[in-house]
């Protein structure tokens, strides 16, 4: 418990320098305290909701790996290889579509796109004798790269008002940050972290063997449809928000197993705290490092995310 | 070029059309005898041999068929693709074909393509079919002008082509007298709303722009369409804001909700289509903006 | 204590286990023999519940099995499988501590209890000096002595092992059994051990049960249970049986 402790204070503070490094620094020189009213516009309307989106952003991302890959047994699961961050984006195209200004149907398409990216990526995977690594990378990467040609197509094809971009859809841009964004994805990151460290436990057990979890006393179907339907959730909203930013899901939490070990009860919600951290400062160098042009932050994080699935991959 | 469009051509949804019923007549291949071709030099520096007679022509880019029909190669013209939509006679229908066959089957003697095509692939197979491919890419308004001249020679139709560049000149001229002297706006040329693209240095529009009596503040940004932060767009605090408009691209971006154009409601539509591309209907838009720019000079006295 | 009657389990169409009745009451051992594919794992996995029967019924403690949740079951019944690699860093004893998932809350962390049993399950299995060792550094051997462990830290008093011997050497294989055993005599445990080995079966089991397509073909006392005729229907092999010299119980010894 002791350690557990140490560690949330330990990245809180990573977080909290994090954030101030990102708040301090832009595109153009910023200061809340400025008498200059444009100077506190830019920071108000346009850095402050944009760096805090991006908090929770990578929060959602990152628990939503921690959990996904505890489930499936995979520390290569993650929503952006499995395919349901772009189903999340592609609920979100839809609801621009269709239904143009309604703000809710965004996530509510969002949360419906990544719930059917799961299961199908599940389904795809699982086989009599159980779920295996090959087979789920193998789905994961079929799912998600059918749904980025989809996502393409339709973005050049449709063409329809309001539409943004597919590099914002398929690479994560904060750019476009509102205050009712940032409410939605704190909301649905603080609910979904609680609901997915209520099942660390069995996940620890789960991340074992799905067999074990049964006999040592795991519902097994209801864990599976609690941690799909929250990484659903969160993610679901992120990606409305956002765009699918990819490898957060992936690094995050595989460098917090290095560096605290596997047991869930600390990884999953430590997650989204060092997620968090990794989000906002990726989105510092997207937004400063070809100023005043930008970069999408997902740029960013494949950089640096990709080698990385690559070396994960090699070692298993 | 419309930024969206752009991409659209860039991508794989080029589709190429035919004249319906046209018959084919093979296109002369024997170029045995030097007089009956010309070397053309093309955007790319490549020496392009065409026959002296040319009378099948196909364009892969819309801004290339307003030329041919601007200096009066229209009747040449026997395919084009689906976004050739000016003048009305350009949209022939709409059939999917593979595009290569397509356009070798219509036995053109010249393909024009623009360097936002993207044919480099099968530029060699056009090649090794003796079908010439000619580049023209224009960075400027005067290279617009310059490849209707060379446009029309091609097509044999030079003195129509210069005639119609005159035209355009006279008309340039006239909007560079009316907003001589006045007070240069300060402008921001918003190419896509969300993410926010402008146009940056090698972006075509800033001409059109100055010439039209504005500076466009974005110019010095290096690339052609960066992806602006919005944080420079609030402190740029232009004080008009022109819009590339097509879909998804109507509205100035909120980072310019308290600038000086959003306030005093200085914010331009102009057609994407006569704004980005390159070709005759820009001298349109360069009126349209100068209009918008600068409305006192072109009050009637 | 943990009794299945004329249980049958359907996949698919097709039928793996018929008519299959077994009682395990405390302080004895059932050894289940059979070829590959009889269907001895699929009688373990009906006898917690894991897997659903078609036909009969699985009683703990006289009530159906289906009346328990699956932490109350867990508490009773604990299952030792096959050791896996896992794609994760474990520690030995964050292993066994898993163990005692059923006697916790969602949000809750080990207490007292749960450190003592995991503790002394790790210390019968002789793991203690492994304990800080990842999962993944021991042996196939070593880890399915954790794997007993983990079994014995979640304390259930019917002990359910699917070929726990599968993978060690001759020294662990006894010292599994032993466990088994000493649980069984000492604390009223009832254990169903799946084997290969006869003649640890023979040693260490108060019954046997042979299986063959799904069916119980033959049970009872070892010695009444383990004789050629017996063994040649269920394996396919010639054998002679005759008396181990030191412990006095049957001896299998198979003719090449």
């Amino acid at each position: 418990m002791k350690r557990a402790a140490k560690i949330v204070v330990i990245l809180l503070a990573v977080l909290s320098a994090a954030v101030a490094a990102a708040l301090l620094f832009g595109a153009e020189w910023a200061s809340p305290f400025s008498q200059d009213p444009g100077q506190r516009a830019i920071f108000f309307d346009i850095r402050l909701p944009r760096v805090l989106l991006g908090a929770c952003v990578g929060a959602s991302l990152a628990v939503a790996g921690a959990a996904l890959q505890a489930l499936l047994r995979n520390p290569l699961a993650e929503p952006y290889l499995l395919g349901v961050s772009n189903g999340a984006a592609l609920g979100t195209m839809l609801a621009f579509v269709v239904f143009g200004n309604y703000v809710f149907a965004r996530p509510l398409l969002a949360f419906a796109g990544a719930a059917a990216a799961s299961v199908l990526v599940y389904s795809l995977a699982k086989t009599r004798a159980g779920m295996n690594v090959e087979r789920l990378v193998l789905s994961g990467v079929i799912v998600t790269t059918f749904l980025s040609s989809v996502i393409i197509m339709l973005t050049t094809l449709l063409d329809a008002a309001r539409l943004r971009s597919f590099t914002f859809w398929l690479l994560g841009d904060l750019s476009q940050a509102t205050w009712s964004g940032v409410y939605l994805s704190f909301g649905a990151a603080v609910i979904a972290t609680i609901i997915l460290t209520s099942q660390a436990r069995a996940l620890n057990l789960m991340m074992l063997g799905e067999r074990d979890a049964v006999d040592f006393g795991v519902e097994v179907g209801r864990v599976r449809l609690v941690v799909f339907g929250a990484s659903s959730l969160v993610v679901g909203a992120a990606v409305a928000a956002s765009g699918a930013v990819g490898y957060v899901g992936l690094i995050v939490p595989h460098l917090l197993r290095l560096a605290v070990g596997s047991d869930n009860r600390i990884v999953v919600p430590m997650s989204a705290i060092a997620g968090a951290a990794f989000v906002v400062l990726a989105d510092l160098a997207a937004r400063v490092a070809i100023a005043p042009r930008e970069l999408p932050v997902g740029a960013i994080t494949a950089l640096l995310g990709a080698p990385l699935f690559v070396y994960l991959l090699r070692k298993n | 070029m419309r930024f969206s469009k752009f991409k659209r051509l860039v991508g794989f949804a080029l589709v190429l059309v035919a004249i319906a019923g046209s018959s084919c007549r093979p296109s002369s291949t024997d170029d045995s005898s030097a007089s009956n071709t010309r070397i053309f030099k093309d955007a790319l520096g490549r020496d392009v041999s065409l026959p002296r007679d040319v009378k099948r022509v196909v364009s892969l880019a819309p801004n290339l068929t307003e030329i041919i029909y601007a200096v009066g190669g229209g009747d040449k013209l026997v395919g084009d693709t689906t976004y050739c939509d000016f003048p009305e006679a350009a949209k022939f229908g709409d059939t999917m074909n593979p595009i290569l066959e397509s356009i070798i089957a219509l036995h053109p003697d010249v393909v024009f393509v623009s360097t936002a095509s993207q044919i480099e692939a099968f530029m060699r197979t056009l090649a090794v079919r003796n079908i010439a491919v000619y580049v023209v890419d224009s960075k400027s308004v005067k290279d617009v002008l310059v490849s209707m001249i060379t446009i029309g020679d091609i097509l044999g139709t030079k003195s129509e082509a210069q005639s119609a560049v005159a035209g355009l000149e006279r008309r340039i001229d006239l909007v560079r007298s009316s907003v001589n002297g006045r007070p240069i706006r300060r402008v921001f040329i918003q190419i896509s709303k969300e993410p926010l693209f402008t146009a940056g240095h090698d972006a075509y529009m800033n001409e059109a722009v100055r010439i039209a009596g504005g500076d466009s503040v974005t110019s010095g940004i290096p690339g052609a369409y960066p992806n602006l932060s919005r944080e420079t767009a609030l402190k740029l605090d232009p004080d008009a804001i022109v819009i590339s408009d097509n879909e998804g691209n109507h509205e100035p971006n909120s980072a310019f909700a308290n600038s000086a154009a959003v306030k005093n409601g200085e914010v331009f539509r102009i057609n994407a289509d006569l704004f980005s591309r390159p070709g005759p209907r820009v001298v349109d838009a360069i009126e349209l903006i100068a209009r918008d720019l600068h409305p006192e000079a072109f009050e009637p006295k | 204590m943990l009794e299945a009657r004329d249980i049958s389990v359907k996949y698919g169409g097709t039928t793996i286990l018929a008519d299959a009745s077994l009682r395990l009451s405390p302080g004895k051992i059932t050894a289940i023999v059979g070829a590959n594919g009889a269907g001895k794992t699929t009688l373990i996995k009906a006898l917690n519940g894991a897997v659903p029967i078609s036909a009969g019924e699985i009683l703990l403690d006289g009530k159906p099995i289906d009346s328990f949740s699956r932490s109350q079951i867990a508490r009773e019944v604990s299952v030792v499988a096959q050791e896996t690699e896992s794609r994760f860093p474990v520690t030995v004893r964050e292993f066994v501590l898993t163990g005692r998932f059923a006697y916790g809350s969602p949000f809750g962390w080990e207490n007292a209890r749960d450190i003592e049993a995991a503790e002394r399950a790790i210390a019968d299995c002789e793991l203690v000096e492994l304990s800080g060792r990842l999962m993944n550094d021991l042996s196939g051997g070593e880890r399915q002595r954790v794997v007993l462990a983990r079994a014995l830290a979640s304390e259930g008093h019917v002990l359910l092992l699917d070929e726990p011997t599968a993978n060690l050497d001759l020294a662990n294989q006894t010292l599994m059994f032993r466990l088994v055993l000493e649980r069984c005599k000492k604390q009223e445990y009832a254990a169903a051990i799946i084997t290969h080995d006869l003649n640890l079966a023979a040693e260490f089991a108060d019954e046997v049960v042979m299986m063959a397509k799904g069916r119980i073909v033959h049970s009872g006392k070892p010695e009444e249970i383990l004789n050629a005729t017996n063994i040649r229907e269920i394996f396919s092999v010639e054998v002679i049986l005759d008396t181990n010299p030191s412990s006095g119980k049957a001896r299998v010894t198979q003719v090449y």
